[in-house]
């Protein structure tokens, strides 16, 4: 993915802009991406330190005379389809904790006389029945720059020259406080399979009919708060947000906005971005993010009397809004229906919505998840008859959810 | 705004200005080492709950520490919330973004506390209005001997070999060619950035960068530099020793030569850690020495160190005084010794001249 400083982005006023996209510059980005992916495959097996160096100097040699930031950027795109070996890790971190602390007691006991480096490592490798060439390479064998080339998995220049907009946009949304996507398709399924990605991803959405708040057409409005207006993991959310983009631009049309703060002073600018269908993005309909595969994979091998159904249906409730649960209970033996939706630890504010939606009238009953770091209390929905609120502070815990449901689910 | 030396006691000044004005505070630090340190004093100090602000926590109690890099993120939420800002290693504060923190705070107290004021972009008259003026100062040379360790700086010339002074005086030669040829002064305040932007824009350029690189990387790591290293490292056995390079380069190949541990920005935290609490036990039973490029420049606490050996560096004065103040922490009988390596008639002469342009040194 391409940072902030590799965009080819300029103020216009309070608004930033991408540079123009056309066939030449697509071409050249192509041209760039095919020497540098073809340095990349002749440099299999050496180590990560030799490549980078090798595609330094190709991008130096093709950059002669013409863009250096373009050439950087597509420099990125194409290391970040580079697939190094796994780090040594804790092994070399051990090897160096007792080569290193054997080393300087042996420095002390040879009193007066230098400290003899090659009878050291002998003595050293003997004991650890290797050899002391073998020892040189393990040291520091974790250090990335140590790590071998395996395979080029970059896509193909032309699809990567294709995509290279939306990839300098995804950088751009790194920094931004608030999106605004409004987005249009033929498709329901499309529909289903953005919110299903948006969920995938961690995202917390504010999504809402655009028929109900503008009288045009047809579609959703979707609202995202950018990684630069949450208190923690701004980062990780930002890749989540970044990996979104690609689902929002495979509806017919779409539309997006974007407050950013830009530039070293973070001056804040308004961004757009228009565009239609470039290429499905398919994410499976029942896939879950890691930490709610874990909980579903303990509850269902508890005996609670629930089953859990992964893909459940969207909830809609005109005029207030759109809620997509992650799951939904359903208690086998009346059918009760208790649906759930994960709020993690990244907005606050997105807790706050879903208590406005149930006390609009969200007619389902529905049981949100928040981490405790979002500081929010369980109270909040007390007064709810169809609805709960469980704090947790780490993992998700079958038992007390399993207790919330008993509350909220009608009696049979 | 209080400048104290590494180890003379500023967070101490700065829990008795908390004590004394009795105001919710906020401490600002600029790394995520430094943060960890504050929260503790505090917590020990005070006995009260300490918010924590960056490296993925926020929580904002009335004495709260924060990272600049966060406190600038979220001012919006925080400004109107604290009377007392403490600004530590405040001479990172005029950068245009903490600036900018300082600026949207409404905190009527403020108290910057640094060792080395001076910035080479003279921003530092940014600081009677970001926090207020300097108050109260003393250097290193007031305090050794007394609440810092006496100590010694010893500058050790070594000369290159004559294969590597031929390729240090061609590659040199490449070099002062462009910049002559080009009209670049480096002596000027732009002449760095000249010469980058130039370099970049012509092979002849970018020749003239790789030969800048060159001679540098021969005078930095020349073989007789690193055989004294050895006989430093010897001489030294006993002692706790921090070895400073320019790059990470030359302190991994201090590292493999000697077998001695080395922290560097891609060294894990727990890793790191252990290294310092290696280092703290002694040779004995932990380490002898260290290597690091610059990530022990600043703020750490190494009390246990007592000397440094500074093989390469910049010209800035501030590093160079950072340094010497990582070995200077007050222990009983500390006698602490700092060495410079410099290559003889390169242009390392120059930069250990232009580093060393501050009292400590004379």
């Amino acid at each position: 993915m391409l940072t902030a400083d590799l965009v080819a982005a300029r103020r216009r006023g309070d608004e930033l802009r991408l540079a123009p996209s056309d066939d030449a510059r697509r071409e050249r980005i192509a041209t760039l991406a095919a020497a540098l992916t073809a340095r990349a495959r002749a440099e299999i097996g050496s180590l990560r330190d030799d490549v980078e160096e090798a595609l330094r100097q190709t991008a130096t040699a093709l950059e002669e005379g013409g863009d250096r930031r373009l050439g950087a950027a597509v420099g990125k795109l194409v290391r970040d389809g580079l697939r190094f070996e796994e780090s040594a890790g804790e092994t070399a971190t051990e090897l160096r904790r007792e080569l290193f602390t054997q080393a300087a007691a042996a420095r002390l006991a040879a009193g007066l006389a230098p400290f003899d480096r090659r009878a050291f490592l002998d003595g050293f490798a003997d004991a650890h029945a290797t050899t002391p060439a073998a020892l040189e390479t393990a040291l520091y064998a974790d250090r990335p720059g140590a790590q071998r080339l395996l395979a080029v998995e970059v896509p193909a220049p032309a699809l990567l020259a294709a995509g290279f907009e939306i990839s300098e946009a995804q950088a751009v949304l790194l920094r931004a406080t608030k999106i605004v996507a409004e987005v249009e398709s033929s498709d329901a399924a499309l529909y289903r399979g953005l919110f299903r990605t948006l969920k995938f991803l961690r995202l917390l959405p504010v999504i809402t009919r655009l028929d109900e708040t503008r009288e045009k057409r047809g579609g959703y409005r979707v609202e995202m708060d950018g990684p630069l207006s949450l208190f923690q993991s701004g980062g990780r959310y930002g890749l989540s947000l970044a990996l979104a983009l690609p689902a929002i631009a495979a509806c017919d049309r779409w539309t997006l906005e974007a407050d950013v703060r830009w530039g070293a002073e973070r001056r804040p600018l308004r961004f757009r971005l228009a565009g239609e269908t470039s290429a499905a993005v398919a994410t499976p309909d029942d896939a879950l993010p890691e930490e709610l595969a874990t909980f579903v994979s303990a509850f269902e091998r508890a005996a609670t009397g629930w089953r859990i159904d992964r893909a459940p249906a969207i909830l809609d409730l005109p005029g207030a809004g759109l809620c997509v649960p992650d799951l939904c209970f359903v208690r086998t033996d009346d059918g009760a229906r208790v649906y759930f939706e994960l709020l993690g630890f990244w907005s606050r504010e997105a807790v706050f919505r879903r208590i406005d939606l149930v006390r609009a009238g969200l007619p389902q009953k529905i049981l949100f998840a928040a981490s405790k770091s979002l500081r929010v209390g369980e109270s909040l929905l007390d007064d709810a008859p169809s609805a709960a609120l469980y704090v947790f502070s780490r993992v998700l815990n079958v038992r007390t959810i399993l207790d919330h449901l008993e509350r909220i689910a009608p009696t049979p | 705004m209080v400048v104290l030396p590494t180890g003379a006691g500023k967070t101490h000044v700065a829990c008795l200005a908390i004590d004394d004005r009795r105001r919710s505070t906020l401490v600002l630090a600029p790394t995520l080492d430094l943060v960890r340190q504050w929260y503790d004093v505090l917590r020990a100090t005070f006995g009260v709950p300490v918010g924590v602000i960056g490296g993925g926590d926020y929580g904002v109690e009335a004495l709260t520490v924060s990272t600049y890099d966060s406190a600038y993120l979220h001012m919006e939420h925080l400004g109107d919330k604290f009377g007392l800002l403490v600004f530590d290693e405040c001479h990172h504060l005029p950068g245009p973004a903490y600036a900018l923190a300082a600026r949207a705070a409404v905190a009527p107290f403020r108290l910057g506390l640094t060792a080395t004021p001076e910035r080479a972009d003279g921003r530092h008259a940014d600081f009677d209005e970001l926090c207020g003026p300097i108050v109260y100062r003393k250097d290193i040379v007031d305090l050794s001997g007394g609440y810092l360790s006496s100590y010694e700086t010893v500058r050790l010339t070594v000369e290159l070999g004559p294969e590597d002074r031929l390729a240090h005086d061609e590659a040199r030669a490449v070099y002062r060619d462009f910049i002559a040829r080009n009209g670049i002064r480096m002596s000027s305040p732009s002449g760095w950035s000249d010469f980058i932007i130039r370099s970049s824009r012509s092979e002849d350029g970018r020749r003239a960068m790789t030969a800048y690189r060159r001679q540098r990387e021969i005078a930095f790591a020349a073989p007789a530099k690193l055989d004294y290293v050895g006989l430093l490292l010897d001489r030294h056995r006993e002692d706790r020793v921090l070895l400073f390079t320019q790059d990470n380069a030359t302190a991994y190949a201090l590292s493999r030569r000697f077998l001695i541990p080395i922290i560097t920005h891609e060294t894990r935290v727990r890793e790191r850690s252990e290294i310092l609490a290696g280092l703290a036990r002694g040779p004995a039973d932990g380490y002898g020495a260290v290597v690091t490029s610059k990530v022990l420049n600043e703020g750490v606490d190494i009390p246990a160190a007592n000397v440094a050996v500074v093989v390469s560096g910049s010209a800035s004065v501030r590093e160079h005084v950072q340094r010497l103040g990582r070995i200077l922490r007050a222990q009983a009988g500390k006698h602490a010794l700092l060495y410079e390596l410099v290559t003889g008639n390169t242009a390392e002469t120059y930069t250990s001249a232009r580093r060393r342009d501050h009292s400590a040194y004379r």
